[in-house]
């Protein structure tokens, strides 16, 4: 279905929405309607069919309820006839008889009359109907036959009968009374009202019995009674059962048969009212379908158009859109699938108008690039016919290029090319040429200018070789002279070497002398030095004495100072011991005085007493040995004191010395430097001497030299001669070759070329 | 049963009526004369229905069924009223307007003769009607469609709609003639007259809506783009 080519449907439902909901919708309604056929076939099958059946049933139980009817009537008058009343054959017992069973409702049902009848009369004897009355002959058709062919002893019903004047047919049931065999009783019933109570008497059913040969017996319609049915198949189709004849349009027809008699209920239906309840179904059913039709086209319409016209309006706005209509309305008040479609459209709307926002601006580009590329083609053809141009231009200028270059070629530089060019390179290439015209008209400017000089040059050269050759001559006889005098002087030199070397030799000797008496006094002065040395030494020395002795009588001094301070302490210790001594004394007196309890103290005083003596003693000891210590100080300062004075003078003495030794010592280095000096000028005299004699070797050489180089200058000069001699000839030659150089350039062609030629020319002649 | 649907169908059709004539509210009073047809045509159906129900002009036909003629007198006014409302919501020109409801009328009268007649007669009229209902349809579809086109989406949509609304339910109507007792007697009168007071009621009412609720959003839109053409 959604493959479009193998799609079932046709093209035409295919493409319309309408088609296919229209497709559906009718497909729908046949279904419904065919089904709806079905059902109603079906449902009239079944009630026709119940119908049918309910009639042949009504029918046949039509037929079994007359069939009991007449054998109640049978058994009802066979017993009748039986009774006593009936066999004994007294009228007027009989006559109560039936009127009381007739009253007494003992008769069947629809047995309007029993009588009593003499069967060979065939007249009623008696009977339950007054009107009838007694001995009444009444008419029986076919009575006597009827008689003749029923037994005698059972019962006999006739077919409907007229009995008496009465127009009502009746049915008689005739029973033989068994006493004489002559007379009988009979019921008379009343078949169509039997008929008419029955179950199938309903409105719209008739029910009628017939005879085996189709008469009717009974009938609503009472004419027809009598009279032959119309239902012509009676006879031949009936096969003993209920059967259902005839099922045509109008009527259905029943057929029962009855046991009792040959007879058969016949109930005729009209078939419109039996089918009544399948028609309305069916009408029904149909009117269903045209609702069902109706809602479904409804639907379509609606819901259908609405959705198709959505879809259509869609469709053409897409259409629109398509077409490039972007702004078609795009609103919809639908809020379903369509309404989303709707704003689906819209928003691929936006995005379309984007995409062609986005597009357009491309093709602008694109356009915009094309026009440029058609620009720049239009360029390309104005360059192109700018590079004819050129081309031709540049042809041009080659050519006047070529034109200035072939007439360079020829010789004449004056030509120049204009060089104004649109063309760079041709104007380089124009400005080169013409540079090079320049340079070359220059260059054989020059050239020429050269050649003129070159050949004044030679010129002068060939006249200069002549004076130098003469000169030359003239040196040649200087030489020789110089050589004489060069060889003489040699002589002399040699002379004054020999004298000079005698003269080195002695101031050698004098040098020689003079240094050995400058080393020893240069070993004198030494020992001088030394000796003063060893006399500032001494004198150090004795002034270290002089001062230690100094330093020692000034202890002394001191000692003998403080030994006098000792001595004092000695004399005060002494005027202390003393005391002591007289205080031990006042004590031991004391004691002696203070008698036995002073012996202790006389002790102690003692004691002080010896102690006292003992230090007056040591005091005395110490006073002696002081007095020898200053003794000996004052001995040991004299001898200090002379040994000073000692010091002093052994000082002066060798201060002298020092003073001497100085004096030497001047004198020696005075020696000293009179000998250097004496040698200096011995050792610059040899030099000198040395140097004298090498300037005079020098001058010897030279002068050897000198006179070899004169000889050789005399040869150079004699060879100079020569040479000059030649140069002159060459000289010659160039001042030829100029000559010629100068006619060949005379065929260049330049600016300035003939002044400068005759100025040339000019200057040659004029030297010449 | 017979006198209860056409009752019930009165009953619905003054619903319809009065619903459809709340509409003159919403619709702009220049639509009024348009409108009013919407709203005559169940006002004039209501009648019909009252005089039926009321066993009014029942007419025996020649096969001796019941024919109520008050029916095809409803049918004989409101359907050319509605395709007049048709040809005017398109814009048709009158002749085409007033050609499709001569055959419009037509259609019913040849309806109801044929219903009337026995025989061979009666389906001759029959096809007559049908003659003359096509005709209707074909009017509906050029003249109408034409002019329609001129007209803006909704309208168009709203023409379209009604237009197959009417062609689909009007064709149930001899369908059902078809099966009525005049016909082939396959439906009976009562069923018949509940089937057609339905078809009639939902024609009738549902066009009204289906119309109003159009005209509303064209008026709509008619403004909006009547002002935008200004």
């Amino acid at each position: 279905m959604t493959d479009r080519n193998r799609s079932l449907l046709p093209g035409i439902i295919e493409r319309s929405y309408a088609a296919r909901l229209g497709m559906a919708l009718a497909f729908a309604i046949v279904v419904m309607v065919v089904f709806g056929l079905v059902i109603s076939m079906q449902a009239s099958a079944t009630l026709e069919e119940d119908v049918e059946q309910e009639l042949t049933s009504a029918t046949q139980s039509e037929a079994a309820a007359l069939d009991s009817w007449l054998l109640q009537v049978d058994r009802s008058v066979s017993a009748t006839a039986t009774t006593e009343v009936m066999v004994n054959g007294e009228i007027g017992a009989i006559q109560d008889r039936l009127t009381s069973l007739a009253e007494r409702d003992q008769l069947p049902e629809n047995v309007v009359g029993a009588h009593y009848i003499d069967t060979e009369t065939g007249t009623i004897a008696a009977s339950s109907d007054e009107s009838i009355g007694t001995n009444e002959e009444i008419e029986i058709a076919g009575f006597a036959e009827m008689m003749t062919e029923t037994d005698e002893h059972e019962t006999l019903i006739t077919e409907p009968v007229n009995i008496g004047d009465s127009d009502q047919q009746v049915i008689a049931a005739i029973s033989p009374v068994d006493a004489d065999g002559e007379h009988a009783v009979m019921y008379t019933a009343d078949l169509q009202a039997q008929v008419n109570q029955s179950t199938l008497s309903r409105e719209e059913t008739e029910t009628a019995i017939t005879n085996t040969d189709g008469e009717y017996l009974a009938h609503p319609n009472q004419s027809l009674v009598g009279s032959s049915s119309s239902i012509g198949e009676l006879r031949e189709s009936y096969d003993g059962t209920a059967t259902l004849l005839d099922d045509s349009d109008e009527t259905l027809v029943t057929v029962a048969g009855l046991e009792q008699m040959d007879w058969r209920v016949v109930s005729t239906t009209d078939s419109a009212t039996a089918f009544a309840l399948s028609d309305q179904i069916n009408s029904n059913l149909i009117g269903l379908l045209f609702l069902a039709v109706i809602n479904l086209g409804l639907v379509g319409v609606t819901v259908g158009a609405n959705t198709i016209t959505s879809l259509r309006r869609l469709s053409g706005r897409a259409e629109e859109m398509a077409a490039g209509d972007l702004e078609v309305d795009l609103e919809s008040s639908r809020t379903d699938e369509i309404g989303a479609l709707y704003s689906s459209f819209d928003r691929m709307r936006t995005s379309l108008r984007e995409q062609i926002t986005t597009a357009e601006k491309a093709r602008e580009e694109a356009e915009a690039a094309s026009q440029e590329a058609q620009q720049a083609r239009q360029e390309a053809i104005k360059e192109q016919e700018a590079t004819a141009e050129v081309n031709e231009e540049l042809q041009r200028k080659a050519e006047e290029y070529r034109s200035v270059l072939s007439a360079a070629a020829r010789g004449d530089f004056t030509g120049r090319v204009s060089p104004d060019s649109s063309n760079q390179s041709m104007q380089a290439i124009g400005e080169e040429i013409n540079t090079t015209l320049d340079a070359l008209e220059e260059t054989i400017a020059m050239t020429k200018s050269f050649t003129a000089d070159v050949k004044q040059a030679s010129e002068a050269a060939e006249s200069n070789a002549r004076a130098v050759r003469s000169a030359s001559e003239s040196v040649r006889k200087s030489t020789a002279e110089i050589r004489a005098d060069a060889t003489t002087q040699r002589e002399q030199l040699e002379q004054a070497a020999a004298q000079m070397q005698s003269l080195s030799a002695t101031a050698e000797e004098v040098a020689s002398s003079a240094e050995e008496v400058a080393e020893t006094s240069t070993q004198a002065s030494e020992a001088g030095e030394t000796g003063r040395k060893a006399a500032e030494k001494a004198i150090a020395e004795m002034k270290a004495i002089e001062s230690e002795t100094d330093d020692t009588v000034e202890e002394i001094t001191t000692l003998a100072e403080d030994l006098q301070a000792i001595g004092n302490i000695v004399d005060l210790i002494t005027e202390i011991v003393d005391q002591t001594n007289m205080l031990a004394l006042n004590a031991s007196i004391e004691a002696a005085r203070a008698d036995a309890s002073g012996d202790g103290f006389a002790v102690v005083a003692d004691e002080i007493k010896n102690l006292a003596e003992e230090t007056r003693d040591a005091a005395a000891d110490i006073e002696s040995r002081i007095e020898r210590i200053q003794n000996q100080a004052s001995e040991t300062v004299k001898t200090m004191e002379s040994t000073s004075d000692r010091v002093s003078s052994g000082t002066e003495t060798v201060e002298d010395a020092i003073d001497s030794l100085e004096q030497i010592l001047k004198l020696a280095e005075e020696v000293d430097g009179g000998m250097q000096e004496i040698d200096t000028a011995t050792g610059e005299q040899a030099r000198t001497a040395q140097d004298v004699m090498m300037v005079i070797d020098e001058l010897n050489d030279l002068s050897q030299e000198t006179e070899s180089e004169t000889e050789r200058v005399a040869d150079a000069a004699a060879e100079q001669t020569e040479s000059i001699d030649s140069v002159a000839d060459a000289a010659g030659d160039l001042n030829d070759s100029a000559v010629a150089l100068v006619e060949l350039l005379e065929q260049f062609t330049v600016n300035g070329d003939s002044h400068a030629i005759e100025k040339t020319i000019q200057v040659t002649g004029g030297e010449q | 049963m017979l006198v209860t649907w056409f009752w019930l169908g009165a009953i619905a059709m003054a619903i319809g009526t009065v619903a459809l004539a709340y509409g003159f509210r919403l619709v702009p009073r220049r639509n009024w004369r348009r409108y009013s047809i919407l709203v005559a045509v169940p006002a004039i159906a209501v009648g019909a229905y009252i005089l039926l129900a009321l066993e009014v002009g029942v007419l025996d036909t020649q096969a001796g069924e019941p024919l109520f003629s008050m029916r095809y007198v409803d049918w004989l006014l409101t359907t050319p009223l509605h395709v007049l409302y048709l040809g005017l919501l398109a814009g048709a020109t009158l002749g085409a307007i007033n050609r499709s409801l001569v055959l419009m009328a037509l259609t019913i009268l040849f309806g109801f003769a044929g219903a009337y007649v026995v025989g061979p007669m009666k389906w001759l009229l029959f096809a007559a009607g049908s003659v003359a209902f096509v005709g209707v349809i074909y009017y509906a579809y050029t003249e109408f469609d034409r002019a329609v086109r001129t007209k803006d989406g909704r309208t168009v949509a709203l023409f379209w709609k009604l237009r197959a609304f009417l062609v689909i339910l009007w064709l149930v109507y001899p369908a059902i003639w078809i099966v009525s007792p005049f016909g082939l007697g396959l439906m009976n009168v009562e069923t018949a007259a509940l089937v057609l007071s339905y078809l009639d009621v939902v024609a009738k009412v549902g066009f009204g809506f289906i119309a109003l609720s159009g005209q509303l959003s064209t008026t709509e839109i008619g403004t909006e783009t009547e002002t935008a053409a200004d």
